[in-house]
């Protein structure tokens, strides 16, 4: 779909989406392999590793924390639209924005408290590879502020009259792979 | 109970924010740091809550390494193998594709451990066979698809039960062995039910595969079929834990995709990856919302509270059981299920103990009801997602599968009233309950 032509920011952010999608799948598949070295050894070689299990828990923690950050669209989310599905265009444009205000402020409000928490956690080193957990933890920070972003922005297009899901739906459920069989 | 407390203030905007269009665990998010904020405690117990809570959920693991198992399934042509096979054997009888169709789910049931995922995957490639040539209604084909996908988080391995093994202590093993036996039940009456509309409406025979030919078939769909053996056999043998046991069930679906079918290239398997890690996200998501929410739960002695106002009401254990399979139904109906796993079923889990139900039987018989929700109209998840697949009208699919959503309430009445039923099966390999 990328052409030349296409302008510079929006190529920047697919170029930045698709480097997001590549570092998820690359922490899955630390997770896999990780979870596989930890059997092997324990089972095979009688040796179990201790990392395997601090790896495969950091991967969970920064994969659902990156995933939800960078990678899932709005459509992605698990949402209750049975009343936002039936209301006139125009309320639902007023929900979008009263929605996206409320979150941005509570985001922002409780994110001093947060930063105080995580970086608090300095003190602390993961068990056998010794991260220090203020970096262990950084992601929420991260996942907070794009939360707040991407709410920021889906309320000021609401305004403008765009709504995220005006675009029918590209991708409802996994379609199986074509090219594979 | 004060209406304007916090904890209700709280419930409230958690209610007010999904409804008007933030995803779930976004809302129980925000709504838990409003409630910190308005009774003056520390906004950071927020982060403290979610991270911690994350970070000590390491069954919780078992969720994107099934979810990776699935993925890599639906890209093989693992699945081809397994539906040659079903049709070999039940494909002869009236109504043949029907029977194919439910007897497809309960094989992959025993893969992954989610009903979008097998209702998405072997699902689609079914109801594609059924209506061929106008055979079957696209409005049936989806009513037996999404029927029989409720059967997948039953049988193990099940992402619904993971879930319920950490909110309840239960062990995930005994879970996992006690959902066999409800899931074959499940199996049964929906078969029955085809058969008797098959005969009822004249559905087409297809041509029976020869005899001479079924050993052949078999052999080619054994190393899928063996899937659940290797599964259960580890983690019942104690050599694997039910989250290891996630990650083999990955390495076995990709080894076998790979290396017997050669049905997997590296842009399948980056796919299967990054879709996982999707999945993973929109539930973590959920979860981490909910860990905060529990907090805010904890704190208000909600659990202990509500189970002094149903004891207080002298019910039977079974007429609380009955109770759950209502406020379930209904709830199931609504909410998507993992909402309801994680913010509602903890709040009844200390009755069901006070009344000395069985936390494995529970924890049956809450999946089972949840499952159903899922195809419970007007809103069950899996109506939509049939719809979406077979462009059919909601309605349509509705009316299909009424008769499936009958019978399949009959069989949650017997496993709720009858707990040695599920309860065999676990007890056999040691469990003492």
């Amino acid at each position: 779909m990328s052409s030349s032509s296409s302008p510079p920011v929006p190529r920047l952010l697919r170029w930045l989406r698709l480097g997001a999608n590549h570092v998820l799948v690359l922490m899955m598949a630390t997770m896999f392999v990780s979870f596989i070295l930890q059997i092997g050894f324990r089972y095979i070689s009688n040796k179990p590793l201790a990392w395997t299990d601090e790896v495969c828990v950091l991967m969970w923690l920064w994969g659902i924390l990156w995933g939800a950050s960078f990678v899932m669209s709005n459509r992605d989310d698990i949402r209750f639209d049975v009343l936002t599905g039936h209301v006139p265009r125009p309320v639902k444009r007023v929900l979008t924005v009263i929605v996206s205000a409320a979150i941005v402020a509570i985001l922002l409000v409780s994110l001093p408290a947060s930063w105080s928490y995580i970086t608090f956690m300095k003190v602390e080193d993961s068990a056998s590879l010794g991260i220090r957990m203020d970096f262990f933890f950084s992601i929420y920070i991260a996942f907070v502020v794009a939360m707040v972003v991407r709410h920021a922005w889906l309320g000021i297009e609401a305004m403008r009259g765009r709504l995220f899901d005006d675009v029918p739906a590209m991708e409802p459920v996994p379609e199986p792979a074509k090219d594979t069989a | 109970m004060n209406l304007f407390s916090p904890f209700a203030m709280t419930v409230y905007l958690i209610i007010a924010l999904s409804l008007m269009g933030l995803p779930i665990g976004l809302s129980m998010l925000a709504s838990s740091i409003m409630y910190l904020f308005i009774t003056g405690q520390d906004m950071g117990i927020a982060a403290e809550q979610l991270l911690q809570g994350l970070n000590n959920s390491y069954t919780l693991l078992a969720i994107p390494l099934f979810i990776l198992a699935a993925e890599i399934m639906n890209t093989g042509s693992l699945t081809d193998k397994l539906l040659g096979f079903c049709n070999a054997i039940v494909g002869r009888f009236r109504g043949g594709l029907g029977h194919v169709n439910i007897l497809s789910s309960l094989i992959f049931s025993g893969m992954s451990g989610s009903a979008i995922a097998d209702a998405a995957g072997v699902g689609r490639m079914v109801i594609n066979m059924m209506t061929r040539g106008g055979r079957y209604t696209p409005a049936y084909a989806a009513a037996v698809t999404s029927a029989s996908a409720v059967i997948g988080p039953i049988i193990p391995p099940s992402i619904p039960l993971v879930l319920y093994g950490l909110i309840s202590d239960a062990s995930i093993g005994f879970l996992f062995m006690a959902g066999i036996v409800p899931g074959l039940l499940l199996a049964a009456v929906l078969m029955t039910m085809n058969a008797y509309l098959a005969r009822v409406r004249n559905f087409p025979v297809e041509t029976p595969v020869p005899l001479r030919e079924i050993p052949g078939i078999t052999f080619r769909a054994l190393p899928a079929l063996m899937m659940p053996v290797v599964l259960l056999g580890g983690i019942y043998s104690g050599v694997m834990t039910p989250t290891e046991a996630a990650a083999v069930a990955a390495l076995y679906a990709l080894v076998i995709s790979a290396v017997l079918y050669r049905s997997v290239t590296l842009k399948g398997a980056y796919g299967a990856l990054l879709s996982s890690g999707r999945s993973m996200a929109t539930i973590g998501l959920l979860i981490s919302g909910a860990l905060v929410f529990n907090y805010v739960v904890t704190r208000e002695n909600i659990p202990a509270n509500v189970s002094q106002l149903l004891v207080a009401m002298d019910l039977t254990p079974l007429g609380f059981l009955l109770m759950v399979n209502l406020i379930l139904l209904v709830l199931g109906a609504l909410l998507e299920g993992g909402t309801i796993l994680l913010v509602i079923v903890p709040i009844l889990i200390p009755t069901a103990k006070l009344l000395g139900i069985d936390m494995v039987h529970f924890g049956i018989v809450v999946t089972v009801n949840l499952m159903i929700g899922l195809i419970t109209p007007p809103y069950g998840l899996l109506l939509f997602i049939m719809g979406n697949i077979t462009g059919e009208s909601i309605k349509r699919i509705v009316r299909e599968t009424l008769p499936f959503l009958a019978v399949m309430l009959g069989a949650l009445l017997f496993i709720t009233y009858v707990p040695d039923a599920v309860l065999w099966l676990p007890r056999l390999l040691g469990y003492q309950g």
